[in-house]
């Protein structure tokens, strides 16, 4: 099997997760997609040295999250205001009730929230346990459990 | 799992962005060919000027002190570019995805960086002063031999960029540090 056809299918199954927690770091599309990119091949090339220690998933859901949070400090340096939306994600934050700017409403807030709450919570939208949050932040369950009330605490307020 | 909670999962699925995974593919295997040609052009050019300085020893070097600079510096160039070669293929290690913990690393690191600069500043700095004074013994003895003006020429250059750097890099540390800890 050629190499761009083994990447092809970690991506296939994996493109929509990386995607997603792309969108909750950055909301500039042209941005994102560079931020998917970066993901993409660090993640292509930290599965080589994948020991097998935890799921897949979640294996790649940590680079991608690394990844994510090492864009927004170089984002940051460039004073770009990566907390606030663009005019017009702000302007979708009404009471809408499409779909779509449902959508946009959840992805919007989720940016709003800081890293730590952002992460426990898109992972807890991506499927995973608290149990198994745990495990990948080092953190206690309990901890975890506390992160998580506040986030969603947080995210109920913004939308 | 409460059915608030379930609606957001749901509308946090269908915002799944569109991703052409079969270009994305494409650029990843791109990217990842790239940085490994860059690793390989690294070590064969650290290779070459070893084999430079070798061949230095051999031909030109006449002298027993030329002869022990030139032996001493050879190896340097092999071994950082073993050192960088190994650091690009190399996996990062995915640490704890723990917000606090991984900023508390990127601190470090910023720390690391500046600390590592310095000290090839001064370890150059040393070096340049050693290379000043066998140039001022040749040309107070008139030895007609370029060979340490030449490598005193070459090395200010090193050191300008090298002071440079870490001065660049201790003016910004500051910044750097304050947008990791708004971060937190």
């Amino acid at each position: 099997m050629t190499q761009p056809t083994r990447i092809e299918d970690i991506l296939l199954q994996y493109a929509p997760l990386l995607a997603r927690i792309a969108a909750t770091y950055e909301a500039d599309l042209g941005l994102r997609e560079d931020l998917i990119q970066d993901i993409s091949l660090a993640v292509w090339r930290a599965l080589e040295t994948f020991r097998g220690d935890s799921s897949v998933k979640t294996f790649i859901a940590k680079v991608a999250h690394n990844r994510s949070v090492d864009h927004v400090l170089r984002e940051s340096r460039r004073n770009k205001n990566l907390s606030n939306e663009s005019v017009d994600d702000l302007q979708n934050l009404t009471s809408n009730t499409t779909n779509q700017e449902k959508h946009l409403d959840l992805m919007s807030a989720i940016r709003q929230l800081a890293l730590g709450y952002r992460q426990i919570i898109t992972m807890q939208l991506e499927g995973f346990t608290q149990l198994e949050i745990a495990s990948v932040l080092g953190l206690s369950e309990a901890a975890v459990a506390k992160r998580a009330g506040r986030a969603r605490q947080q995210l109920e307020q913004l939308l | 799992m409460d059915p608030q909670f379930e609606q957001w999962q749901q509308s946090f699925q269908e915002g799944t962005p569109k991703v052409d995974v079969h270009k994305l593919a494409m650029q990843v295997s791109k990217n990842d060919k790239r940085e490994k040609a860059k690793a390989w052009i690294d070590l064969i050019a650290g290779c070459c000027v070893s084999a430079f300085c070798v061949y230095f020893l051999l031909v030109y070097a006449d002298t027993t002190l030329s002869k022990l600079l030139v032996a001493t510096l050879s190896p340097i160039p092999l071994a950082f570019s073993l050192w960088a070669f190994r650091l690009r293929q190399s996996q990062s290690i995915e640490h704890s995805l723990d917000i606090n913990q991984l900023l508390e690393f990127k601190r470090k690191k910023l720390y690391n960086q500046v600390y590592y600069w310095k000290v090839s500043a001064i370890v150059l700095t040393g070096l340049w002063l050693g290379l000043v004074a066998f140039a001022g013994v040749s040309f107070i003895y008139q030895v007609s031999d370029n060979l340490w003006l030449t490598q005193v020429l070459i090395q200010t250059i090193v050191l300008i960029v090298t002071w440079g750097r870490f001065v660049f890099l201790k003016k910004h540390l500051h910044k750097r540090i304050t947008a990791i800890d708004a971060l937190r």
